[in-house]
């Protein structure tokens, strides 16, 4: 596991961002290295998606320094950027009738020139990210007849024939029922493993994240309130702050892995 | 069931292309064969049998020229429409719907104002004030349209067809006012410029329109992959590595440039761009490597065919090509509002 | 996409359009006979054959307002205008307090006609657009003004002058005449335009007889492989409008007899396409352009008006 010091990696220093007059991001510091999981986690209208949005080339411009393997985001072009950075996104979007597979072959793009076509090498990639997020069943099925949690199967398979060195995901699992969710952060894990690709999850599911991030980040108001493993991240106090609920935090004595419970606020005495 | 489309291959596209050129050829031929004149194609193929010097001129110096010219406008409109769609992610944006065409009218009536307008002697230059201002009429449009329809980044279709819609009110309005401030003979002018009518040009008009429209299709199709990343949004595009804003500058510079062109020659054709590409994606798929080069060819086909049609069913008389691409446009969207709409999302 | 709306309005453009350059050759012309009104009733004129009419009636003293597309005869353009055919203004007319409105029979003002009826305006509508309707609206403000023997006298020696035009050219060949009104798209004077009935009467054939309206689209093809003998053109009305006797664009086609022989015409609409009772110097002039060897050959004011061609151009002499 790195630690992500140094210039490889995603390194963020300082970074701002404000949407017109309304500051979002007010100066985060983050990093994300090769073969590890980072988790993003805050409450709504924290920053998150935002901080996603920069570092995939979305939004810019930026105060204070974004790097990606050592180079300055806003000095790449959205292709060089896509080629080593894939996302996948909170509420994927589509149109007409595009199957999944010519969806997930979109991924191919930042590595063609031109006009070029796919070559076989690049449909087996795309099989084979499809077999892996377990959509190659409907690899032939208009994207737009698939249910949501299906699209979010084909969305990551995209990100994954991308071959990036890092992953951003989005809320992934916003639809999809537990077992995907578990399939897909395994699958996240092994390539995190296997592959050495350094990944940035949001998350809103704070077991998820206690079970798959090696480090977290906690978000509130385009400020880091915390970072650090998850067992430091993850106490009372971090997370009452940051959420403003209360919850009850603990050791889950099957994988030795923090586990947090929500506190009703009707329970509160 | 539905069976598998492959991904779209090299000798995949050279077989969609050849198939629709053919198509284009026998529309071509067909266009050619009919008319007001008598003999024409044969004629032309069989000169010594056929003795007939006047159908043999009539054919190449009015028949030939406006088949040539039907096939460059239905191109032109087609493309446009096709990467309209790409842009915006609906089927629905034609230029005739989105007020484009509109747009590129009331450029088009201001070319005649400002005394820019060829009559029928200035079109034999070829070029033409009114391109240059519909062109610019087109483009002003489509940055307005796009400007007011877009809400919190996205456009909702609905807002985008009331915002065409109110758009062709506006432009008709416009034309109104701008014929009751125009000069009599002006006015002439302006009432059968926005007719809907191919022209029977000379060939420099052609060679011109040929050079700006088919350049234009070239330089679009290069493209291609961008348009279907772009059918992922701008945010999933721009992740693929779409540098999103030069897609769409240079969408909104040449498509309005090919409708500019299109409408400065034609006046308001509706509907091709609407009714062609959703019949091409049906048959071939949406990949944008193939729709945009086949909606050349079969926008091509479409209107030599539709004009083929305008020219000899009320002999001697003719109609207006628009009213044949209203009749046949019209009903197809009315059938793709009701019936292709899943949620928010067209396909 | 309304075609037939398009196809209605051109005639009417042309007709406005001929006004107009009339018009603004003239400039307005102030108090010829002071301003003091005969006894009688206060007209109000909108429909500019009617205008002619009223001259040739004597009628000129009781008008009081004119519409907009009224130009001859030119001492009207001194009066307050009242608007539009299709849409006069009511207050405007009112005003005025005119007995009776003279107007255009159209559907467009219908309402505004109904309007002013029960406002107590009289008005009266007249078909001019063909020369039947024409001599009938002569009758009907003949009688309606008490100028019947003088509406019967001018008729008489208008449906003399037609018939003499009828009787010279009976007996020759009759060449095929294409009737240009709009050259880009092709626009001819169809059947059932007055323009087709002058062309009959002065001895042609009308190279369009056959096609579906009055004023149509029609294809520059079957045109051409009609060879028509002569072309007459009245598309061309910018300021340097050709005009004159001479091939212009259509000598592109020099197989075509009218090419050959020099029988291609330029000229201002206003003199051929605006019906009413100049329409038998109309039809004349047609004579000249169709057979020349019959009604000699066209003179200079054939093409264009002269500055001086003024009030009305009809073969009356104005009586008291």
């Amino acid at each position: 596991m790195s630690s992500a010091e140094g210039t490889g990696g995603i390194q963020v220093r300082n970074l701002q961002f404000s949407y017109g007059e309304r500051p979002v991001l007010a100066g985060v510091d983050l990093s994300v290295g090769t073969g590890e999981i980072v988790g993003l986690l805050g409450p709504n209208g924290s920053g998150k998606s935002t901080l996603v949005k920069l570092l995939s080339g979305v939004l810019r411009p930026y105060g204070g320094s974004a790097t990606l393997g050592g180079r300055e985001l806003k000095d790449m072009a959205a292709r060089e950027v896509a080629r080593i950075l894939a996302v996948v996104p909170q509420e994927p979007v589509f149109g007409f009738s595009f199957n999944a597979l010519e969806v997930v072959l979109m991924g191919r793009h930042p590595h063609l020139a031109g006009l070029a076509f796919e070559s076989d090498h690049d449909i087996a990639r795309a099989k084979e990210a499809l077999e892996k997020c377990g959509a190659l069943e409907f690899a032939h099925r208009p994207v737009l007849e698939l249910s949501a949690g299906e699209r979010q199967r084909v969305v990551a398979a995209r990100a994954l024939a991308q071959e990036p060195e890092f992953l951003l995901l989005d809320e992934p699992s916003s639809f999809m029922d537990i077992r995907h969710q578990v399939e897909l952060y395994d699958l996240i894990r092994s390539q995190a493993d296997d592959e050495g690709t350094g990944v940035m999850a949001v998350l809103h599911d704070l077991n998820i994240a206690a079970e798959y991030c090696d480090r977290i980040y906690l978000l509130k108001e385009g400020r880091i309130l915390a970072s650090g493993p998850t067992t430091e991240v993850f106490t009372y106090a971090n997370l009452k702050e940051t959420f403003d609920t209360d919850v009850y935090v603990d050791v889950n004595a099957l994988t030795g892995r923090m586990l947090v419970v929500p506190l009703s606020r009707k329970r509160k005495r | 069931m539905r069976t598998a489309r492959k991904p779209l291959t090299a000798a995949g596209l050279l077989w969609g292309v050849a198939i629709l050129s053919a198509v284009l050829a026998g529309s071509i031929l067909a266009g050619l064969s009919a008319g007001g004149g008598e003999g024409g194609l044969k004629s032309l193929l069989f000169p010594g049998e056929i003795d007939d010097h006047n159908a043999r001129r009539i054919l190449l110096e009015v028949r030939l020229p406006r088949v040539l010219l039907a096939a460059l406008i239905g191109g032109a409109l087609t493309v446009a429409g096709a990467v309209f769609q790409a842009l915006l992610r609906n089927p629905l944006a034609d230029p005739f719907v989105l007020g484009v065409s509109g747009g590129a009218s009331i450029g088009s009536v201001l070319a005649v104002l400002a005394g820019l307008g060829g009559t029928g002697a200035g079109m034999a230059f070829g070029l033409d004030g009114r391109m240059v201002f519909a062109f610019m009429g087109a483009l002003g449009a489509l940055i307005l349209i796009e400007k007011i329809a877009t809400v919190d980044g996205s456009m909702s279709v609905y807002t985008l067809l009331l915002t065409g819609a109110i758009f062709n009110a506006f432009s008709g309005a416009m034309i109104y006012f701008l014929q009751s401030i125009a000069s009599l003979v002006q006015l002439h002018d302006i009432v059968f410029s926005l007719m809907g009518h191919v022209p029977s040009t000379g060939y420099g008009t052609v060679g011109v329109l040929a050079i700006g429209i088919v350049g234009t299709v070239l330089f679009l199709f290069f493209h291609a992959r961008d348009y279907n990343a772009m059918t992922l949004g701008e945010e999933g595009a721009t992740q693929l590595g779409v540098d999103v804003e030069k897609i769409k500058r240079r969408t909104f510079v040449l498509g309005s440039l090919l409708t500019g062109l299109a409408v400065s020659v034609a006046g308001l054709v509706g509907f091709i761009g609407l009714v062609v590409p959703h019949m091409l994606r049906l048959i071939l798929g949406p990949d944008h490597r193939m729709l945009i080069p086949c909606s050349f060819l079969g926008g091509a086909s479409f209107l030599v065919l539709a004009d083929l049609l305008a020219r000899t069913i009320i002999l001697p008389g003719e109609l207006p090509v628009g009213v044949i691409t209203a009749l046949v446009g019209g009903p197809f969207f009315l059938y793709l509002l009701r019936t292709r709409r899943t949620g928010h999302e067209f396909r | 996409m309304q075609p037939d709306r398009r196809r209605r309005i051109v005639p009417v453009l042309i007709l406005f359009a001929g006004l107009a350059l009339a018009c603004s050759n003239r400039p307005p012309e102030h108090g010829s006979d002071g301003t003091s009104l005969p006894e009688g009733k206060r007209l109000a004129v909108v429909s500019p054959s009617a205008a002619e009419m009223l001259a040739e009636l004597g009628m000129l003293q009781q008008i009081v307002g004119i519409g907009d597309f009224v130009s001859r005869p030119r001492e009207l353009n001194r009066l307050p205008r009242i608007g539009p055919y299709n849409a006069p203004n009511i207050e405007k007319v009112l005003e005025l307090r005119t007995d009776i409105l003279i107007t255009v029979l159209s559907d467009a003002a219908q309402a505004s006609n109904t309007r002013l009826r029960k406002l107590g305006v009289e008005v009266l509508e007249l078909d001019t657009s063909h020369w039947e309707g024409t001599r009938k609206a002569l009758m009907t403000l003949g009688l309606r003004l008490d100028r019947a023997a003088r509406a019967e006298q001018v008729l008489d020696v208008l449906d003399e002058a037609m018939s003499d035009i009828r009787r010279r050219a009976e007996g020759f060949d009759r060449p095929k005449v294409l009737f240009v009104v709009g050259r880009d798209p092709l626009y001819v004077a169809g059947p059932g335009s007055h323009i087709d009935a002058m062309i009959r009467t002065a001895g042609g054939v009308n190279a369009a007889a056959d096609s579906g309206s009055s004023y149509q689209l029609v294809s520059l093809e079957a045109m051409l492989q009609r060879l028509p003998d002569v072309i007459i053109d009245t598309s061309d009305n910018g300021p340097d409008a050709l005009r004159g006797q001479r091939p212009g664009p259509w000598g592109t086609w020099e197989f075509l007899p009218a090419v050959r022989r020099n029988r291609v015409f330029w000229i201002d609409p206003d003199l051929l396409v605006i019906p009413g009772i100049r329409q038998p110097a109309m039809t004349a002039r047609m004579g000249r352009l169709i057979h020349p060897e019959i009604f000699g050959e066209p003179v200079e004011a054939d093409f264009e008006p002269s500055p001086e061609q003024g009030t009305t151009e009809t073969t009356i002499e104005d009586s008291p």
